[in-house]
């Protein structure tokens, strides 16, 4: 098959359209072949960015909400158990070992957020903190002091979950009539800060947040710890920690 | 793991998934849920896709170890499966579903690319946008096949029997469509003109 040849098939081959002895012969030519294989790659892009092509009212649009429903109700029964079993283990290893140097998990309040809160003494939700932190998919941000003090932050992410999990270590007590809260600004869909919760704090300043965004993978451009007058919805209070994603 | 252009492949990851691995199998559905979800809008109605979307990668995920790369890519082969359990779904529709599936589809087609202004729409990034101008410029009729061949997951055949269109002009036009999108999405590249396309297909019109 020569060149001219297979660059007629390749729209068949990138929309999945060509049988499967044809589409050998096609990718067989391509593995010796640069120049066809930098147009199949091109192909291939414009079948995955299609997709993206849709107006969110189409009926053909997969929301986030059902696509996290789907591969939930789908990732359940994939479950390895023995994997499972390890994870769990692993994560409750992981907390009992917090717990023994003093720390607890922090309360959360999330008005904005869209998922509940994640009550961290669940084996699923400790599961679930597990494996947005120990993943080759994690994204982590660190979250520094704002007055040099050894207090700092950081919040994962994974690119194929919309769990985030935020902690904070080495705070000081918040003075009475106050709070920490965690503040964040989103990367896709910039519309100013919002509060995602309420840090409350061990001895030891250690406090945790875990929970949802609509979106898998979220990223931000802006997170913030501050010190907030006790309820506070808006930010009138000092930044502590803090992360830009123009860092 | 070895990768192409910093991704696993498609193939590795089946591999992976044969073998039990989680993580692959989050990878694969992030790469294909969406197309496979319109496919089951499609072909059986938005009230069954989201149970239809389930059951494909259920599938996927017990009969991965079926797969033989030797014998074509993951995306054909599911493909493949998709449409066979789409097509056995569709047959246990009564003449009422059938006709509100039809029509479900034709509206999503009328809204193909019409994703608003890409250029008024903050939230919209640019290789979006980039697709949805491509997409509008093209003629009816290619945007047609395009959508009927990626969103409903037709087949030249299928296509040719439902718009009529010789089988001939349904491969024409499809490839024409996809070569324009292409052009489109290059870096660089700031509208399609039909002379891009001799270099591919020598004399098109």
């Amino acid at each position: 098959m020569d060149c001219a040849a297979v660059r007629e098939l390749m729209p068949d081959l990138a929309l999945g359209l060509l049988e499967p002895p044809v589409e050998a012969d096609v990718l067989a030519h391509t593995r010796e072949c640069a120049d066809c294989d930098r147009i199949l790659r091109g192909y291939r892009a414009v079948a995955r960015r299609l997709s993206a092509a849709l107006p969110p009212q189409s009926p053909f649009h997969l929301d986030r909400e059902t696509e996290t429903r789907i591969h939930a109700r789908v990732g359940g029964p994939a479950h390895d158990p023995s994997r499972r079993l390890l994870a769990a283990a692993a994560a409750c290893l992981l907390l009992l070992a917090a717990v023994g140097a003093g720390y607890q998990l922090g309360r959360f309040n999330t008005p904005n957020a869209v998922a509940g809160p994640s009550h961290a003494g669940t084996p699923e939700e400790q599961a679930v903190a597990f494996d947005v932190i120990d993943s080759s998919r994690t994204t982590g941000r660190v979250l520094r002091s704002t007055d040099g003090s050894a207090a700092y932050g950081k919040l994962w992410t994974r690119s194929d979950m919309p769990d985030v999990v935020a902690m904070v270590n080495r705070l000081p007590a918040s003075p009475p009539g106050s709070e920490y809260q965690l503040w964040c600004e989103s990367a896709s869909m910039p519309a100013g800060m919002r509060k995602v919760g309420t840090l409350s704090l061990d001895p030891e300043g250690f406090g945790m947040i875990v929970y949802k965004e609509d979106r898998l993978g979220p990223a931000y451009q802006l997170i913030e710890v501050v010190l907030q007058p006790a309820g506070a919805s808006a930010v009138q209070g000092r930044v502590v920690l803090t992360w830009t994603g123009a860092a | 793991m070895k990768q192409v252009d910093g991704e696993p492949r498609d193939e590795q990851l089946v591999g992976l998934i044969a073998r039990g691995d989680r993580e692959a199998f989050a990878i694969i559905y992030g790469r294909y849920a969406k197309r496979m979800y319109a496919w089951a809008v499609a072909r059986i109605g938005r009230d069954r896709a989201e149970d239809s979307v389930q059951e494909l990668f259920l599938k996927l995920w017990r009969k991965a170890d079926t797969f033989d790369p030797a014998r074509g890519s993951f995306s054909t082969w599911f493909f493949s499966v998709a449409r066979h359990q789409l097509i056995a779904e569709a047959q246990r529709l009564n003449t009422q579903q059938r006709v509100q599936v039809a029509a479900e589809l034709q509206s999503a087609l009328d809204e193909m690319g019409t994703a608003g202004d890409p250029a008024d729409d903050v939230g919209v990034i640019d290789e979006q946008a980039r697709m949805i101008s491509a997409l509008r410029a093209l003629p009816t009729e290619q945007r047609l096949a395009i959508g009927l061949a990626y969103f409903a997951g037709l087949t030249h055949s299928e296509i040719a029997t439902r718009t009529g269109w010789p089988l001939g002009t349904v491969k024409k036009r499809i490839r024409l469509a996809m070569a324009k999108l292409r052009i489109a999405l290059e870096p660089g590249s700031l509208h399609v003109i039909d002379g891009d396309l001799h270099e591919e297909f020598g004399g098109t019109s």
